[in-house]
């Protein structure tokens, strides 16, 4: 049981596991499991990924594209469940024997449009592989191959380890079929994944403790924003949405998401920005740095209350701009695994300040039917 | 006495360890005896062959290809190079041994001691071990 005023809640007790949570995962798929989950030919048929999901699992594979397409020097595309299985051209989606390679996500197996969209992969030819809770799962059993989490029973609270689960298990799918394509030297098999755990550890209780506390704070001056506006580029955009969605099912507040350049074109004109507690991930070694460090620099002076979360120098950053200082990856395509815990403690704590219910349960009969089933498993499949 | 050298290696390709060997011999001091030399590895190899053109080494790992390829139908499912190089290495060998006399290898005028690489690049080790008699 955590101590103290930080981890009263559930949703920051998660987040201060999240590193015991994916030494689990990461046990759990290890080498053997990894050689047996798909083929080496089915491996080299393959010419683009292109991975699909829906809310988290959809900004998993943001997350982790850009470290994927480094370590297998293949495209991987990205896209929303409902864009796959009803606007996707079928060209798009079986263009030759074995490819492209669907992975599809959700940890639960049991959404409705992410199954349908497994339907469509499998009708068009494509390879299909589920990243999902076990091969028991509705979607499981629709794919071609499951890469099974078995994650830990976690409090309820909105997901966070899982998260990170599904952002890992993309890493050592790429690691594994890497090593069949031959996208890497041996020896850097072993090493992907110790970097990847590596980062993880290094958001030891010493460091949570000190993010938590300053979020902690945070929420005291930000409960009174009207709505919350964050911005990341690349695999942070996916911290960004993730980081936002938290906030949504944590207290039901309302969020924006852009890059930073779109940012600049777009969010710039919100009114009352003073009202808008603004996050913004500032990678040091992100090719965009540059233009994260000016989008910064504008959002105060327009206004906005700014958070910016960085591996950089907090000094590098204008007086007024609150900085949380997050650790540093070697790579910096690995930070959105973790980069948005900060977010998570803010989300638990707004939600302790404004005394509303996770996923709204207990705040009202708008969200739920009285059979009690969401939305997001109840809907018409069309397979097209 | 053991000793143990570690070598980098590149894809595909043969390193020389002639000159490796035979220095381990002249600082052994045995004028006779036995050398043996051993990798410690399950994708690479050692053999005898002619140092004499650079372009035989290759023809070594092309027939060795030719009559293993890498492909993804084998059981073992890990990568096809690490597949098939289990198998190279099975069928080649990964010790040889030589004789000592007058403090020198045994070797004949165009022989020379070579490292084969089946799934590198890699770090790997080279275990040589010197008997006197």
């Amino acid at each position: 049981m955590e101590q103290g005023i930080y981890y009263n809640n559930a949703l920051a007790r998660q987040a201060k596991s999240v590193p015991e949570y994916l030494d689990v995962i990461n046990k759990n798929i290890d080498f053997v499991y990894l050689l047996n989950s798909i083929t080496m030919k089915e491996i080299m048929d393959v010419k683009k990924i292109i991975i699909t999901g829906c809310g988290d699992s959809y900004a998993a594979g943001i997350a982790m594209k850009p470290l994927m397409e480094e370590i297998l020097g293949l495209e991987v595309e990205v896209c929303r469940a409902v864009e796959f299985s009803r606007h996707y051209r079928a060209e798009q989606i079986g263009d030759r024997p074995g490819n492209p390679l669907v992975v599809l996500i959700s940890v639960s197996g049991t959404v409705t449009r992410v199954i349908e969209a497994a339907k469509r992969a499998k009708l068009h030819g494509a390879n299909t592989l589920a990243i999902t809770n076990s091969k028991d799962t509705p979607l499981a059993q629709e794919c071609n191959h499951v890469i099974e989490l078995n994650t830990p029973q976690v409090e309820r609270a909105p997901g966070c380890s899982a998260y990170v689960a599904c952002c890992h298990a993309l890493i050592l799918l790429c690691i594994r079929m890497g090593r069949v394509l031959s996208s890497y030297v041996p020896a850097m098999e072993n090493a992907y994944r110790d970097q990847a755990m590596e980062y993880i550890h290094s958001y030891n209780a010493d460091v949570a403790d000190r993010i938590a506390a300053q979020m902690h704070d945070l929420a005291d001056s930000w409960k009174d924003c009207k709505s919350f506006d964050l911005v990341g580029d690349g695999g942070a955009f996916a911290s960004a949405l993730f980081g936002g969605w938290k906030f949504v099912e944590a207290f039901g507040g309302v969020v924006t998401f852009e890059d930073s350049e779109n940012w600049l074109h777009e969010n710039f004109f919100f009114m009352q920005p003073e009202k808008i507690g603004t996050i913004l991930y500032v990678d040091k070694n992100s090719p965009s740095f540059s233009r994260q460090m000016e989008t910064a620099a504008v959002m105060k002076k327009i206004g906005r209350r700014v958070l910016v979360i960085t591996d950089a120098q907090p000094e590098l950053f204008e007086a007024g701009i609150m900085v949380c200082q997050i650790p540093s990856a070697k790579d910096y395509r690995y930070q959105p695994l973790m980069q948005h815990l900060p977010v998570v403690y803010l989300a638990a704590y707004l939600a302790e300040q404004l005394g509303t219910h996770y996923y709204r349960e207990g705040d009202g009969d708008n969200w739920y039917e009285p059979s009690g089933i969401y939305p997001i498993r109840k809907s018409k499949v069309m397979v097209l | 006495m053991v000793i143990r050298k570690k070598i980098e290696t590149q894809h595909n390709k043969v390193t020389d360890l002639t000159a490796l060997v035979n220095e381990a011999v002249e600082n052994s001091g045995v004028q006779d005896g036995i050398c043996v030399v051993a990798v410690p590895h399950t994708t690479a190899a050692l053999v005898i062959t002619s140092f004499w053109d650079p372009l035989g080494w290759e023809d070594l790992m092309d027939e060795l290809n030719r009559l293993i390829p890498s492909r993804v139908d084998f059981k073992h499912q890990e990568s096809p190079t690490d597949a098939s190089g289990h198998l190279k290495s099975a069928l080649t060998g990964t010790s040889i041994t030589q004789i000592i006399e007058d403090g020198k290898l045994l070797l004949g005028s165009s022989q020379g001691i070579y490292f084969l690489e089946f799934d590198g690049p890699r770090t790997r080790e080279v275990i040589i071990k010197i008997l006197k008699g």
